[in-house]
């Protein structure tokens, strides 16, 4: 089995900084990533085909990618980056198996750093299941990064910063966006955007946003949200309310509205599959966007050696993520003989302020945008919770009513998270009914019990003796 | 929870939960502690084959088939996925057939009639996918699968039912015996007053075992097991080879034997196993089961490459085992009250409910319907 020095996985920001950290400070790299080229999320590549001549015209993340990428090219003779990896499973003593094309393969790391980043939170409502209905983040992927266009008639709902950058991309590619609703209330929305516009480098991006926004007159209507979704087939309606400070519909305020396509954005989901395989400890904050590894300063978990940066540690945007990945380089490089401590010391000192001026307000802010329970009290009982197995919120909660509160056990029951998202969908929206339901804060829902593999694995892919 | 009952049931599987249930239909004050939640142990967690083929004639096939009876009449309340389908043990050489005769003989004439040698053709009208190297089978037509977590939620359910307190998170630490007689139970969240102890627990029946001085030979390995996404219609009905592959790791350390077979569930997810090995308590699942696992798979129903069909799970649980292979049930020597469940192998599926009938019966009326004589702890006393 190939032994390497540093096994990064995920090749978003957090990634791509720690390969090119640890490089510069001399450690042997490998940088696993499961797309086609580097970026991650916010600095995805345009697909193979396409020729760039004038990057700035698709975007300041663009160029910004550009140069994380360009800047670990520098290092190639230390760092190997494994694109088209898919990490399926991680073993006792460092092994991380991945599909490399249809091939199994497997390398054994000395240090590892997981920056596997983080996914849409899924939020159901009547109709979510329509085809029509998307993530906010998968509609930014389609128009930054394939360059097609979701729908031609589309609502926003959800919370955030996000939602303006998408409804700007969307409006300058030609779409119409009938509204941006914001479930925070009014006052909270506009208050805290600037802050955490800056916090996340898009101050000067944000305004352009909010300007391109107003010119193609979108309203963002704060404290609103869809109710539901309707359609023959596909999305043809949306029917949007206003909602109270939980979040909760405010009945008789409901409207409906023509649509073809409904982009749902309520945040980021920390990625923890690899890191509860390792046995790291988590623990549950809503601000950083639910369950995630516990570590230190450094980037470290409860088990050494094994590191977690960027959004899978918690949604803090790119900017974080690239500082941690730094950090947590050089304290591997440092655990690996490659750096004295006073040299770490040294090159962490600025890492370490960025990464404060970038974390000083974060926590409430992140409270301020983080989800609230009224939109999961609402869901009504025939609504569909578990997408693999198609199971509804109604069977979920007479399990609940049974007595049963873990994950797994509903799991057992009822087959919820059994399929081939692993629990991914429904994990976060039956911990928040548990904990409705049984009034026990989320943090003691018990989360799944992982296994690998975290992604589905086809069983030829080991070859044959 | 209460703080005195007449029996404590401890462990909350298949055995557990089915022992509560007999005994609170029999009008039995009981309370069911399990120190984790009913996912907990190797009930919820095994490949779901309900097979009595294996039992020995007598006692054990028995219960066996007082199972069978349990199930067909949990089935008319609770869907648990139970199917009489049938079961298949897979031969891979002339030589198992003959091997296999006077096993088939003897049971044939103890209530298993049904049993029969299908040649190849035979087979594949009844498994079209099984590799040519698969000569023929065995089947029994009295076996079939269950889905073990339903059925262990079925028996918790009915047992509350019947007024069965049943807490979960709580565990046995120690047992008061006074004069020869149980007293008490200490959880860890209280003691309980009880004439009875049923040990359910499974693996670590032998734990309770010492807490009252009783040394209980069960030993365990872990099973590993992987489980595919939907792809229905691949395996009509659960099936195992008798032939095990032995793997001896790098530096002669370790190792692991590996069997195939092969259970589809209700919605088309195949269960397939199985890597065994000993590396003391632990569930984790490990790359060379999966490769193991995966390639015999394969080499057992290559549709499953033409397909590319994916595993989208794995999972291990403690496989227990005594050294005769049979159960340990019944009252111990020496300690009234002290009741063992436990030793259940590879087939708590195919016989706990049977079991947890009888231990109701012995507990109720002192004479249970199948004697246990045999399964009784003192056997190992030699
Ligand atoms: C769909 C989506 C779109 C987004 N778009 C934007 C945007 O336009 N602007 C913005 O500011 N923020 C956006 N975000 C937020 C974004 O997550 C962060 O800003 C930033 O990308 C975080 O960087 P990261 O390095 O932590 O993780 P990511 O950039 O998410 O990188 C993680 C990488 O790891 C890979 N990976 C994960 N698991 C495995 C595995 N098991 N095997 C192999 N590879 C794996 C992922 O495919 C990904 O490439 C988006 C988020 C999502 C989910
Ligand atoms: C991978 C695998 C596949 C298998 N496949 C099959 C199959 O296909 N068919 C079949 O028939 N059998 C199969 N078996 C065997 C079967 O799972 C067992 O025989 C059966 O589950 C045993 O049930 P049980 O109730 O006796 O024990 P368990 O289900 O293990 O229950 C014991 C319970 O006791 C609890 N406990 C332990 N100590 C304490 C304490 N101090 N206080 C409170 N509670 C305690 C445990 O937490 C546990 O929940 C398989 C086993 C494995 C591991």
């Amino acid at each position: 089995m190939k032994e390497v020095e540093i096994a990064i996985i995920g090749g978003g920001p957090g990634g791509i900084c720690a390969a090119a950290e640890a490089a510069k400070c001399g450690a042997h790299v490998v940088l696993l990533d499961e797309n086609p080229g580097l970026g991650g999320q916010i600095y995805r590549r345009l697909p193979g085909g396409f020729a760039v001549r004038d990057e700035g015209r698709l975007g300041k993340d663009y160029v910004e990618g550009t140069k994380l990428i360009r800047e670990l090219e520098q290092h190639k003779e230390k760092v190997e980056v494994i694109s088209g990896a898919v990490v399926w499973g991680v073993f006792p003593g460092n092994e991380i198996a991945f599909l490399s094309g249809d091939r199994n393969e497997r390398l054994k790391a000395n240090r590892v750093i997981l920056a596997e980043g983080a996914y849409d939170r899924p939020v159901p409502f009547p109709g979510w299941t329509l085809p029509g209905v998307i993530t906010g983040g998968a509609a930014l992927r389609m128009v930054k990064a394939e360059r097609i266009l979701p729908g031609e008639r589309l609502l926003l709902a959800g919370t955030g910063p996000l939602q303006l950058a998408l409804g700007a991309h969307l409006v300058q590619a030609g779409a119409k966006v009938v509204a941006i609703l914001e479930a925070s209330s009014r006052g909270a929305f506009w208050k805290h955007l600037p802050k955490l516009l800056g916090e996340r480098g898009l101050l000067k991006e944000g305004f352009n946003y909010i300007r391109e926004l107003q010119r193609a007159k979108v309203p963002v209507l704060t404290g609103h949200a869809v109710v539901a979704v309707q359609g023959d087939g596909e999305v043809q309606r949306a029917v949007y309310a206003r909602v109270d400070n939980n979040w909760k519909t405010i009945s008789g305020t409901e409207k409906t509205v023509e649509v073809d396509t409904i982009c749902s954005g309520y945040g980021l989901v920390p990625s923890t599959r690899l890191s509860r395989l390792f046995g790291c400890k988590h623990s549950w904050d809503r601000s950083l966007g639910g369950w995630v590894s516990e570590h230190d300063s450094y980037a470290e978990t409860t088990i050494q050696g094994v590191f977690t940066v960027g959004e899978c540690a918690g949604v803090r945007g790119a900017l974080v993520a690239a500082e941690e990945g730094r950090l947590a380089a050089i304290r591997a490089c440092q655990q690996l003989g490659r750096l004295s401590e006073d040299e770490a010391r040294r090159k962490s000192v600025s890492v370490v302020k960025r990464l404060k001026k970038l974390t000083g307000f974060e926590s409430a802010l992140g409270k301020m945008f983080a989800m609230r329970s009224g939109l999961f009290a609402q869901i009504p009982d025939e609504t569909v919770i578990c997408r693999c197995e198609e199971i509804t919120a109604g069977e979920i909660r007479s399990a609940i009513a049974e007595g049963l509160t873990s994950i797994d056990e509903i799991k057992a029951v009822t087959h919820a998270g059994m399929g081939p998202c692993q629990g991914r969908i429904c994990e976060t929206i039956v911990s928040e009914m548990v904990s409705i339901q049984t009034g026990r804060p989320p943090e003691e829902v018990r989360p799944h019990t992982p296994r690998p593999p975290v992604k589905p694995l086809v069983l030829g892919s080991f070859a044959q003796e | 929870m209460k703080q005195e009952t007449e029996i404590v049931v401890a462990g909350g599987g298949i055995t557990g939960t089915a022992t509560a249930y007999y005994l609170a239909k029999a009008g039995k004050d009981v309370v069911l502690v399990e120190r984790g939640d009913l996912t907990r142990g190797s009930s919820a967690a095994n490949a779901g084959f309900v097979w009595i083929t294996y039992r020995a004639p007598g006692p054990a096939l028995r219960l066996g088939l007082a199972t069978l009876d349990s199930y067909d009449e949990m089935s008319k309340n609770h869907d648990m996925e139970y199917e009489k389908c049938g079961g298949l043990t897979l031969f891979e050489t002339e030589n198992l057939f003959k091997d296999m005769a006077p096993f088939v003989d003897v049971r044939k004439n103890a209530g298993l009639s049904g049993l029969k040698f299908l040649d190849r053709n035979g087979l594949l009208q009844l498994e079209p996918h099984l590799a040519p190297f698969v000569l023929g089978a065995l089947l029994n037509p009295l076996d079939g699968h269950i889905n073990p977590m339903r059925a262990v939620y079925a028996y918790a359910a009915e047992a509350r039912k019947h007024g069965a307190q049943l807490h979960t998170g709580v565990e046995i630490t120690g047992i008061n015996i006074e004069k020869g007689h149980v007293k008490s139970v200490i959880t860890n969240k209280g003691e309980i007053k009880t004439k009875y102890i049923v040990n359910a627990c499974g693996a670590h029946a032998p734990v309770l075992g010492k807490m009252v001085g009783l040394k209980v030979p069960i030993g365990f390995q872990r099973e590993q097991i992987l489980v595919s996404e939907e792809v229905p219609g691949i395996v009509g009905r659960p099936m195992f080879t008798a032939s095990y592959k032995k793997t001896v790791q790098q530096g002669g350390v370790g190792g692991f034997t590996t069997a195939f077979f092969a259970n589809q569930t209700k919605k088309g997810n195949l269960i397939l196993g199985g890597v065994n090995d000993f590396p003391g308590e632990v569930t984790s699942t490990t790359f060379e089961a999966f490769e193991a696992i995966s390639r015999e798979a394969i080499r057992y129903l290559p549709i499953l490459k033409t397909l590319s069909v994916r595993a989208i799970r794995s999972f291990a649980k403690f496989y227990i085992h005594t050294p005769d292979a049979l159960p340990v049930l019944g009252k111990v020597k020496g300690i009234e009250g002290f009741i063992m469940a436990s030793g259940l192998n590879d087939f708590g599926m195919g016989v706990g409910p049977g079991a947890g009938k009888v231990i109701s019966e012995l507990i109720c009326l002192g004479e249970p319907s199948i004697p246990l004589d045999g399964f009784s702890l003192s056997r190992f006393e030699n």
